[in-house]
């Protein structure tokens, strides 16, 4: 066999995969009865506390790469490997005053594309929403994809089983209870996530000893462990660059900023940065140990539940099970809301339909979420397992979105048609380096490029930006 | 009992005997023949971060032999599977190509290993088949030769420096401007 066998009957996979699944649909109905408007559907009533806020920033970003991806970074560029992917929580860090401003500026906007739609017009707004709708769909479609493999590799449940439940789940409970659904899942999920890892962690810990992972590393693989990997020093800034353009500028972390009550959104994100930060670690250091276990890995990315299970036996693998459901259905349901609001708001009523009302809108964005659903469901029908891979494409898309963004919201001077060719460039240009030099490399290039153009343009053609244009309630135009 | 009864069973013990070194010594060395392993991919292959998936598949070259899942076109060879009693075994040799520094460095059932974390130079692996004993049941394969090149320093440390300038301005830019809005609310209020 190529590939490990299943890890848990087929059965209990089943099983704990309903019980889940009518949970989450329970509550997502439950709280989407909250939901009396428009602003109730899209934002939660724009009423999201301390609590609730950091728990769902933390379960937004752990997703299913945070259990796949991190420890195959850590595998394949060892110890900076592991510190890279947790560079990942940098970008909440830095969100954090973003949001504040974000709140401040704009007391009633909707998504990121109002933003950039006012501050910097057409052109550039249509370049933005490429990439980000871009960005979002590669991201839905790999989460399910990824979503119905790896319930296959551990459960060994059919592949267009696991992946049709999971999104079917998420579908539902996020059309019933929109924004509050998400953040009241999110809440709850996050926990689970928390708690399963630690769990794990434990485990791993106990059952092995530093020092042996150490020898076993400096044996066998001892580019690992030194700091001297030159792939890996390159993928450092550049992951953390790729994580701060993925949270710049998706309106997932827009929507959640201006969703939560003022004053919230900076304490929110620092707490989930501070809470998300160790997961990564944890699960790179789990899969250094695979060595001194006498694992063999086949595949990189399945790892961390093949440890799990191999050392806290059944239970770790229902462990394991539960938390990878809920990291999935966590980003899953985010995405999906978050992506309909941006269809909704950017497509529907700025180009489609202007005069459209509160309800026609909200009725739109249900619309949108189920069609969402639907495509998302045949683009993973065939199982292309290579389409996760698109997504590292996104990496100098979004790199080159985050000078414009930034300056866009602390510099009048920030010009659009710096922001037009930041992005455009950016993106050309980190693209090539993806080809020319390595994955790891593209983000890192895409955002120097998009820097250096922004900053030329911002200081010989500067704008003169008036702030008060953001905190219009119509942003239809 | 007579001599002739004697002579005959002398005759086939001496019979048996014969057939039993016969076959050992033929039909070991047929085994041998018919079972092989290969590494999927190019004999030489390149790795510019010092990690790589190597993937093999097994073959029966007898066509009369019984049929394993190589050798039917339509069976996908992700799900080529070992018979119960064999398992892999994949050494690795960080020095010599004739293989006299060899280490085991995976002994199951799966038809690939994702190996990492290896130094700059050129890397040397073979895999065959063994049985429960630990004998051979296939010769050793065809050697694969992974080359590590890792990416010039000079290009690592202007990414690098390149990287961290970004971050600074980032962070620069952010502090720089919330304390300005900071000081622009309190003057508000």
């Amino acid at each position: 066999m190529k590939f490990q066998s299943a890890i848990l009957s087929e059965t209990t996979g089943l099983i704990i995969l309903s019980i889940l699944g009518a949970l989450w649909v329970f509550i997502g109905y439950l709280w989407g009865k909250k939901a009396k408007n428009l602003d109730g559907y899209m934002l939660a009533g724009r009423k999201v506390g301390l609590a609730l806020g950091s728990a769902t920033a933390m379960a937004t970003w752990v997703t299913s790469n945070t259990t796949m991806l991190a420890p195959q970074f850590a595998l394949q560029l060892g110890i900076w490997g592991m510190l890279a992917y947790s560079t990942a929580s940098v970008g909440l860090f830095l969100f954090a005053p973003m949001a504040k401003r974000i709140k401040n500026l704009m007391p009633h906007g909707i998504t990121s594309g109002d933003f950039i739609m006012k501050r910097y017009g057409k052109k550039v707004w249509t370049v933005f929403l490429l990439i980000s709708l871009f960005y979002s769909v590669t991201w839905l479609i790999s989460m399910a994809m990824a979503g119905g493999i790896l319930l296959n590799t551990i459960s060994g449940i059919p592949y267009g089983v696991g992946m049709s439940v999971i999104l079917l789940v998420c579908v539902l409970y996020t059309l019933f209870g929109g924004m509050y659904a998400v953040i009241g899942t999110d809440f709850i999920q996050s926990i689970i996530i928390l708690i399963g890892t630690v769990l794990v962690g434990i485990a791993v810990l106990g059952e092995i000893e530093i020092g042996q992972v150490y020898n076993n590393l400096k044996e066998f693989k001892p580019s690992l462990i030194s700091v001297m990997l030159p792939a890996a020093i390159i993928a450092l800034f550049n992951n953390l660059l790729f994580g701060v353009g993925e949270i710049f500028h998706s309106n997932v972390w827009w929507s959640r900023a201006f969703a939560m009550e003022k004053g919230v959104g900076q304490k929110a994100y620092t707490l989930a940065a501070f809470f998300w930060f160790p997961i990564p670690i944890a699960a790179g250091f789990i899969a250094l140990a695979s060595g001194t276990l006498n694992i063999n890995v086949v595949s990189p990315d399945m790892v961390g539940p093949l440890i799990a299970s191999h050392i806290l036996g059944q239970v770790g693998a229902v462990v394991v099970f539960i938390v990878i459901f809920s990291s999935l259905a966590s980003s899953i349901d985010s995405l999906l809301a978050a992506t309909s609001d941006l269809l909704a708001e950017d497509i529907y009523r700025k180009i489609l339909n202007k005069q459209a009302s509160e309800q026609t809108l909200r009725k739109a964005a249900a619309i949108i979420i189920a069609g969402l659903g639907i495509v998302t469901w045949l683009f993973c029908l065939p199982k292309i397992g290579t389409l996760a891979s698109v997504l590292f494409f996104a990496g100098p898309m979004v790199g080159s979105t985050i000078f414009p963004i930034l300056l866009g919201l602390f510099w009048p001077s920030a010009s659009p048609t710096g922001a037009l060719w930041a992005m455009l460039l950016g993106t050309a240009i980190g693209l090539t380096a993806y080809f020319m030099i390595g994955w790891y490399s593209a983000s890192l290039v895409g955002t120097a490029i998009s820097m250096v153009v922004m900053f030329a343009f911002t200081w010989f053609k500067p704008d003169q930006y008036i702030w008060a244009t953001l905190t219009t309630k119509d942003f239809s135009k | 009992m007579t001599i002739i009864s004697i002579k005959i069973k002398f005759i086939k013990i001496l019979y048996s005997t014969i057939l039993i070194l016969l076959t050992l010594l033929f039909i070991k060395p047929l085994a041998h023949a018919a079972i092989s392993v290969s590494f999927s991919g190019a004999q030489e292959e390149s790795a510019k971060a010092g990690y790589l998936q190597l993937e093999w598949h097994w073959q029966h070259q007898n066509p009369n032999g019984p049929k394993t899942p190589s050798n039917q076109d339509s069976e996908p060879q992700s799900k080529q599977t070992l018979p119960q009693k064999w398992k892999y075994q994949l050494q690795r040799d960080d020095r010599s190509e004739e293989f006299q520094h060899a280490t085991t460095v995976y002994r199951g059932k799966d038809a690939a290993s994702f190996v990492s974390g290896l130094s700059d130079g050129k890397h040397y692996y073979r895999v065959r088949i063994i049985d429960t004993k630990g004998q051979s049941v296939s010769p050793w394969s065809e050697k694969k030769t992974v080359v590590v090149d890792y990416h010039s320093w000079t290009l690592t440390w202007i990414l690098f420096a390149t990287g961290a300038t970004i971050f600074f301005i980032l962070v620069a830019v952010l502090v720089i401007g919330s304390r300005k809005e900071k000081s622009s609310q309190s003057e508000q209020s």
